[in-house]
């Protein structure tokens, strides 16, 4: 077929020998997982020379100092945040466990003993009686400690000392001294 | 296909670059014409094979011999540096852009007059052509690939590239008329 013929002449087309030959060069020096090449093929068109010692220092220059400030970054921000960490004032467990301990010291914890009374004679006068009990039994102090005025006088009409609410009483004092 | 091939690809694997040169030197020359009658532009044409080879070279560890030739394999990456290349310009190709010094490499092809006007039209006619085709008949009459070479290069199926093969031609002798 002659416009195959025709096509077929296209296969005599050949590169530029000087092209061919920098690029070669270009491509082989590229050794694989090292340096990138000294240079591309459009330097190579403007007739600067083959390999460059100035050009591949600059490169090595160049990826050196990226990493050395890569690593200065790194360091600053890591060095900054444990400097922070040592020399901060505050330690919040310290100040947890000190508050803790103030608080607790702080408590005043009275524990006051109600002095409690006992009355044989109210209560048997309370089981007898048909006043209900929930009347009878009336408080003989209040939480505070201050008698009654009313059960201070049948407790004095009962021949027995009232205690005072200012002196605290144990419980064994008080059935010691209702026993006798 | 080049004597010893696949040794010279396995020594080229292992990084070793004279292995790769010789590889270069073997099929540049084709890379470069295909690429040359795409674009029509010389140093275009330059800058794109030297592209295909340095990529060739970075990835030859990806290149696995899966049944077909290692020239399939640059075709393939020749055929996407075009397409790249094109994408990125944004542009079509207009015949009225094609570089006067490529029929001035023409002229040293063909010394008679007529017959390098027919090869000139020819020329301009086959970009006019779908880029499928263009491809096809590049790869099957300039550089004499065969089906299973072309098939893979353009990844389909023989029997599909034999059917393009044939249309290619009829549209092209369609447009010559």
């Amino acid at each position: 077929m002659e416009l195959i013929e025709i096509v077929k002449k296209l296969k005599k087309i050949e590169a530029n020998a000087d092209y061919t030959r920098k690029s070669r060069q270009l491509i082989v020096s590229n050794e694989k997982n090292a340096w990138p090449a000294p240079y591309n093929l459009s330097e190579a068109r403007q007739g600067r020379p083959g390999f460059s010692f100035k050009h591949f220092a600059a490169n090595l220059f160049q990826s050196g100092s990226a990493i050395a400030m890569t690593a200065m970054l790194l360091f600053l921000v890591f060095g900054t945040f444990s400097l922070w960490k040592i020399f901060s004032p505050t330690n919040p467990v310290a100040i947890e466990l000190t508050g803790l301990q103030a608080e607790a010291r702080a408590i005043d914890i009275q524990i006051q003993l109600t002095n409690i009374a006992y009355q044989e004679q109210t209560l048997l006068e309370n089981k007898t009686s048909t006043v209900p009990f929930a009347h009878r039994a009336t408080p003989l102090k209040n939480v505070s400690g201050v008698l009654d005025p009313k059960v201070e006088q049948e407790v004095k009409n009962l021949g027995l000392t009232p205690v005072s609410s200012s002196t605290s009483v144990s419980i064994n004092e008080a059935l010691d001294s209702l026993s006798q | 296909m080049l004597d010893g091939e696949q040794k010279l690809i396995e020594l080229a694997i292992g990084g070793k670059s004279s292995a790769f040169g010789s590889l270069y030197d073997y099929y540049q020359p084709k890379i470069y014409r295909f690429v040359l009658i795409k674009v029509s532009h010389r140093e275009e044409a330059e800058d794109l094979t030297h592209q295909v080879f340095m990529n060739a070279w970075e990835n030859i560890r990806t290149y696995k011999n899966l049944g077909f030739p290692f020239s399939s394999w640059l075709y393939r990456i020749a055929r996407n540096q075009v397409i790249d290349r094109y994408r990125t310009k944004k542009q079509e190709l207009y015949l009225f852009d094609i570089d006067p010094d490529y029929f001035s490499e023409l002229e040293g092809i063909e010394k008679n007059t007529d017959e390098r006007l027919e090869l000139e039209r020819v020329t301009r006619t086959i970009k006019k052509l779908r880029r499928d085709y263009q491809d096809i008949i590049i790869m099957r009459f300039v550089e004499e690939l065969s089906l299973k070479e072309i098939a893979a290069s353009i990844d389909k199926s023989e029997g599909a590239v034999k059917l393009m093969q044939h249309r290619a031609i009829k549209e092209l002798q369609e447009l010559l008329k």
